[in-house]
């Protein structure tokens, strides 16, 4: 009798772990598939002008080869141009500005996400389908059309001069229109919606304002998706390109993907230094990467603590 | 209640904010926009504000001209910034025009100046260029104190074609001035031609003993088959017998539409905004062009799914390359490349003028088009390209006229000469190819532009077997004297393409340019959206271009 | 009572709502308006602008264009192809992090990638990849003896282009659709899978009956919100493919490309009320396609 049963449990087991097996096998195809474009990046940062351009592709590239110039020279001070007296890429300049535009951001589309989100979940009051079903009308309109108003929005506020700005208006003019994020407040609003009517009650009996409530109860519960959120909206800035370059009016007050695009090619022959260009998207990357690592044990601890407990 | 007076005042509150947008019958013809001419020259710090795009070379040479400007007006102070491309450059200045901040002066290109002047935002310089006011300089610290400081240009020293891209504009106004123009020229692979001296020489075409064709008369459309015929293999690029693939390859499909349509008098564009490409002289370049592109005569960089056909003209795989003069270096072979790409190894390069149909203007010659043969009418002509430089009106007078004579210090003789030389643009003036001023290309090396050029015609004369040392300067500059003879040889036929912004019922010129080099890469590659033939290409362009 | 919470609900609302009017309300308006302005010139009268009347003449004009219904096309294939496909891959990946016992931050970190980095330098190593002849794709196509395809050279089919295209949308994409699902899976309570287990519920059931159900409204949410922005699609194509939109001239042009279009020629006379006219179309298509999905879903979403 127990010899079927410990047969059983040996089918049981190998059949687990052939299944384990095939999962990985699946993960780590999906994770070879990730990463390759990364290697391109990074490859190609290494080569030389016409290395890049080779065909066929050059695949990988012994050390000794490597064109460490690619990384060094956009520390080098350029003499004349557009980036006089700064670096050919101003690495840490645009880092810190994008950071703060970042900080900035995230801090205040959280507060809005989390006000409003809990205003659409848990509140009833007139209108409230209504003002939902338009806020997602907005999210469908293409952003290009913003563009243009927001700008002369923005230079009427006094915050654009071509010959005047500050970088206090440039960080005005680059984080007051993003604090709101119709996006996130429907991801929040729907992890809002799960948690239990109950809840609220209770809270309500014992006499908990709806203010405590949404602070106290609400957002640790939400926690995962919040962290989701602070996460998602961080990187934004590190995308941006259009807005920071339109509304910014002097270089050093621009961010990371402002340096990237157009400051390795060649006015004159229109060509590109791609090995500079992949360098730099290697430096800016890296950065985010980094934290990533570091924290990621807290980001997935927060976005793995469970639900409601019994 | 409270709902919808909320709403009620945001919707007003909206309209007031948009502001008053003014209906008018027609849309805006330019007026002439004029300043009253001062009396002396200021003495008041006045600063001039100055944008182009040049990054780390060019913007060093510029920064030296503003010094000498400087100390020439002490009073004076330029600030010049780098834009660092031309469509952030255009977009700040039309952004800036729209909240009134733009610069006193900047570079830009005929489309672009098109765009400001329908706001009325351009100064007018005919006013400055057919002044005969003089000032006399009478500050003291002033490197030209007591000196006489003329207005007026003197156009007759302008090469006639770049003065005529300046006042094209509504009016016949001067709304800019040529800075710093460039050209086409073809490079050829000496090497080749070397290979096949006596077949050439049997069809009738002059070549010298090292494989130098003419400099001086361009080659024409029918020497151009006899040489596909001689130097192509449509199976591939052959070392032993020294053929390449394809003949010729054109950098700028745009360019060569363009171009062409001057060529066969085909018409494109004018500077009213007329989109003229509704023709059958046209149709039959494009099917010409077709055929042209299917018996491997031309050839267009997405051949090799690339930007530009040099690195594929090093790698031998195309025999002849027309491009910009300012990318000359992109086409020499050197050993950085890998030897196992280049199929005709390290081979010799030269310079020839474009090709042409016909050896005078307004002259007749054949093509064979479809099996038929099709006489036209038919004239010479080069692209010319590069920036022009001019004033916007919002500046105060001092300003302008300050601006005005740093334009005049920039486009001097000497400088446009220095310019040149040190950054493979073409000097503006005439008088610049007999200026004596020595120019420092390097630091051991100094030479007048006429003796700068003369480096390629040694080279030329000497029929290529040159003594000079491995060391000696000349070799770094060999090239680039090549191109700016070749450009100036081609000076008698250089056309602007007219520059007009998009109206109510026709997109503008720079969307033209785009579309005429679409419309060729479609035909190239007839494999498009519903299969380009050159009937829909031409078809998709005109409905791109025209509604 | 009822009043008391309407204006605590405002209260709630207004930092949102004074924001969103200054600078989404006010601008989509604005849009409404400016597609009726006849020849319009913004920067003249001195950045007030000017027209010559009102006219329903730009939608027009939007119609006739044939590289419109070219962007209609691409974008619509995008659309309904990449959204689906890349919403069932994440949820299987989800599901597979799920179930492993080690190296599940392993995994997500390196998944999460996609998100972090900049879309010119990937969109230009995809290229790279999907070169002819010494691309990884047709090196992997090899193996399986399949001839090697054309994806974004010169002469490259319509399909071979869309099918690199929808490759690297649905790469691109994986990254935010995993991580919400992840944490979403994690917000489920264990008791379900616990029942399950002492049942004996196959995995497949596991995930049909609970998993999928009680993600429901992340699913809807993902869904709605994945189709909305391939109908913006445009970052990748210009990643891919260059500000050519295609191998082809505009082969792969898009909708917002097309508004891009005349938005960046905005000082040209009409050109942002073009602009505006097929942003507003644009609009109304994907409303249509979310109160579709929101009507269908409404049996199907559990909260």
């Amino acid at each position: 009798m127990s010899d079927i049963f410990v047969q059983n449990e040996l089918a049981y087991k190998r059949k687990r772990i052939i299944g384990n097996v095939v999962i990985y096998v699946f993960l780590a195809a999906v994770a070879i598939a990730i990463l390759i474009p990364f290697y391109w990046m990074i490859l190609t940062s290494f080569k030389n002008e016409t290395q890049i351009t080779q065909i066929p592709p050059i695949l990988a590239l012994s050390p000794s080869d490597w064109k460490l110039s690619n990384y060094t020279d956009l520390f080098l001070t350029v003499p004349s141009g557009p980036r006089v007296g700064q670096p050919l890429f101003p690495f840490f300049r645009y880092m810190a500005n994008t950071v703060l535009i970042s900080l900035l951001t995230t801090i205040g589309t959280t507060i809005t996400t989390i006000l409003s989100a809990f205003a659409f979940s848990r509140l009833h009051f007139k209108g409230r389908d209504t003002l939902f079903a338009i806020l997602l009308g907005t999210m469908m309109v293409p952003g290009e059309i913003f563009i243009l108003t927001n700008f002369l929005t923005i230079n009427k506020f006094g915050w654009y001069n071509i010959f005047t700005q500050t970088y206090g208006q440039a960080i005005l003019a680059m984080t007051i229109p993003f604090m709101v994020s119709v996006f996130y407040i429907f991801y929040l609003r729907q992890t809002f919606k799960q948690i239990p009517n109950e809840l609220y009650f209770a809270a309500k009996v014992d006499g908990t304002s709806d203010f405590k409530y949404l602070i106290k109860i609400m957002v640790p519960i939400a926690m995962p998706t919040i962290v989701t959120i602070i996460i998602l909206n961080s990187m934004g800035a590190w995308s941006a390109y259009i807005w920071p370059a339109l509304v910014t009016a002097n270089d050093k007050y621009r961010l990371v993907s402002n340096g990237l695009r157009g400051a390795f090619t060649d006015t004159s022959t229109g060509r590109t230094d791609y090995g500079q260009q992949m360098a730099a998207s290697v430096l800016v990357t890296l950065p985010l990467l980094i934290v990533f690592f570091t924290f990621r044990k807290q980001i997935m601890r927060g976005v793995s603590r469970s639900g409601i407990k019994g | 209640m409270k709902k919808i007076l909320f709403a009620l005042l945001t919707v007003l509150s909206v309209f007031l904010v948009i502001g008053c947008v003014q209906v008018q019958s027609e849309t805006t013809t330019t007026t002439l926009t004029t300043t009253t001419q001062l009396a002396e020259l200021p003495s008041d710090e006045v600063e001039v504000t100055f944008w182009h795009i040049y990054g780390e070379g060019k913007s060093a040479l510029l920064d030296q001209m503003i010094l000498e400007f400087e100390a020439m007006y002490p009073n004076v102070t330029i600030t010049s910034t780098s834009q660092s491309d031309y469509d952030t450059l255009r977009t700040n200045i039309n952004t800036g025009i729209g909240v009134g901040q733009v610069p006193t002066m900047a570079i830009g290109y005929p489309d672009h100046f098109a765009g400001y002047i329908t706001t009325g935002a351009v100064e007018s310089l005919d006013q400055y260029i057919y002044s005969t006011t003089q000032y006399e300089v009478t500050d003291s610290t002033s490197t030209i104190f007591g000196e006489t400081v003329q207005t007026g240009l003197e156009l007759s020293d302008f090469v006639q074609s770049y003065l005529d891209e300046n006042d094209q504009y509504q009016g016949g106004y001067f709304y800019s001035v040529p800075y710093s123009k460039s050209t086409e020229t073809m490079a050829v692979n000496r090497s080749v031609l070397a290979a096949h001296v006596t077949e050439i020489r049997a069809a009738g075409i002059t070549i010298s003993d090292n494989g130098f064709l003419s400099h001086e008369t361009p080659l024409s459309y029918d020497q151009l088959v006899l040489l596909r015929n001689i130097m192509v293999d449509t199976n591939g690029t052959n070392a032993t017998t020294m053929k390449c693939e394809y003949l010729l390859n054109y950098d700028s499909s745009g360019n060569l539409y363009i171009n062409m349509s001057r060529q066969w008098h085909a018409g494109f564009t004018n500077s009213d905004g007329d989109i003229l490409i509704d023709n059958a002289t046209t149709r039959n370049m494009l099917q010409f062009l077709y055929q042209n592109f299917t018996n491997n005569t031309i050839v267009l960089p997405v051949a090799w799914s690339q930007s530009y056909g040099s690195t594929n003209f090093i790698y031998g795989d195309v025999c002849m390359s027309v491009g910009s003069t300012a990318g000359v270096n992109y086409n020499i072979p050197n050993s950085t490349y890998t030897p196992s790409s280049l199929k005709l190894g390290i081979f010799d390069v030269d310079f020839l003028q474009v090709p042409q149909y016909v050896a005078t203007d307004d002259s007749q010659f054949t093509v064979s088009i479809d099996g038929s043969d099709v006489t036209m009418t038919g004239s010479r002509s080069a692209v010319q390209q590069g920036p022009n430089i001019g004033i916007f009106h919002s500046a105060t007078a001092a300003q302008k006229l300050y601006a005005w004579l740093f334009i005049k210090y920039l486009i001097s003789t000497d400088n446009t000469a220095k310019w040149a030389m040190n950054t493979g643009y073409l000097p503006v003036r005439l008088s610049a190819y007999s200026s004596e001023e020595q120019l420092q290309l390097s630091s051991t090396f100094a030479l007048t532009y006429s003796e700068f050029l003369g480096i390629a015609q040694d080279f030329w004369a000497a029929d290529g077997e040159v003594t000079w040392e491995l060391t000696d300067q000349r070799w770094n500059y060999l090239y680039s004297s090549m191109v700016a003879n070749i450009a100036y040889n081609q000076t008698d036929y250089y056309q602007y393409d007219p520059a007009f912004a998009a109206g109510s019922h026709s997109a503008g010129s720079a969307t033209a340019r785009v579309e005429a080099g679409y419309c060729l890469q479609n035909i190239y590659t007839n494999v498009g959206v519903a299969s380009y033939s050159p009937n829909t290409a031409l078809n998709f362009m005109i409905n791109q271009l025209t509604w | 009572m009822e009043k008391k919470n309407n204006l605590r609900a405002w209260i709630y609302l207004a930092p949102l709502l004074i924001l969103m009017t200054v600078f989404t309300f006010y601008p989509i308006v604005n849009a409404f308006i400016i597609s009726i302005y006849k020849d319009y010139q913004p920067l003249a009268n001195n950045g007030a602008g000017i027209i010559t009347g009102y006219t329903f003449q730009n939608f027009l004009f939007i119609f006739k264009n044939q590289l419109f219904w070219i962007s209609i096309k691409n974008t619509f294939v995008i659309a309904f192809i990449s959204v689906p496909i890349s919403i069932f891959l994440s949820l299987f990946i989800s599901v597979a992090l799920k179930n492993i016992p080690k190296l599940k931050g392993f995994f997500q970190t390196i998944y999460f990638l996609p998100y972090v980095t900049n879309a010119i330098a990937v969109g230009m190593a995809f290229a790279f990849m999907f070169h002819q002849n010494y691309g990884l794709f047709n090196a992997i196509l090899g193996w399986f003896g399949i001839d090697a395809i054309n994806w974004v050279g010169g002469t490259a089919s319509w399909t071979a282009q869309m099918g690199a295209l929808l490759i690297y949308t649905i790469w691109s994409g994986l990254a935010f659709k995993i991580l919400v699902f992840t944490s979403g899976m994690q917000n489920i309570d264990k008791q379900y899978y616990d029942a399950a287990k002492i049942d004996s519920a196959s995995k497949w059931t596991v995930f049909k009956r609970i998993t999928v159900p009680l993600l429901s409204p992340l699913i809807l949410y993902i869904s709605i919100t994945s189709m909305i922005g391939a109908l913006k699609a445009y970052n990748s194509v210009v990643g891919l493919f260059g500000i050519q939109m295609g191998a082809q001239p505009y082969s792969m042009m898009t909708i917002v490309a097309f508004v891009y279009r005349y938005v960046s020629g905005y000082t040209d006379v009409g050109y942002i009320s073009y602009a505006s006219a097929a942003a507003i179309i644009l609009f109304i298509i994907t409303v249509i396609f979310s109160l579709i999905q929101g009507v269908v879903s409404r049996k199907r979403v559990h909260y």
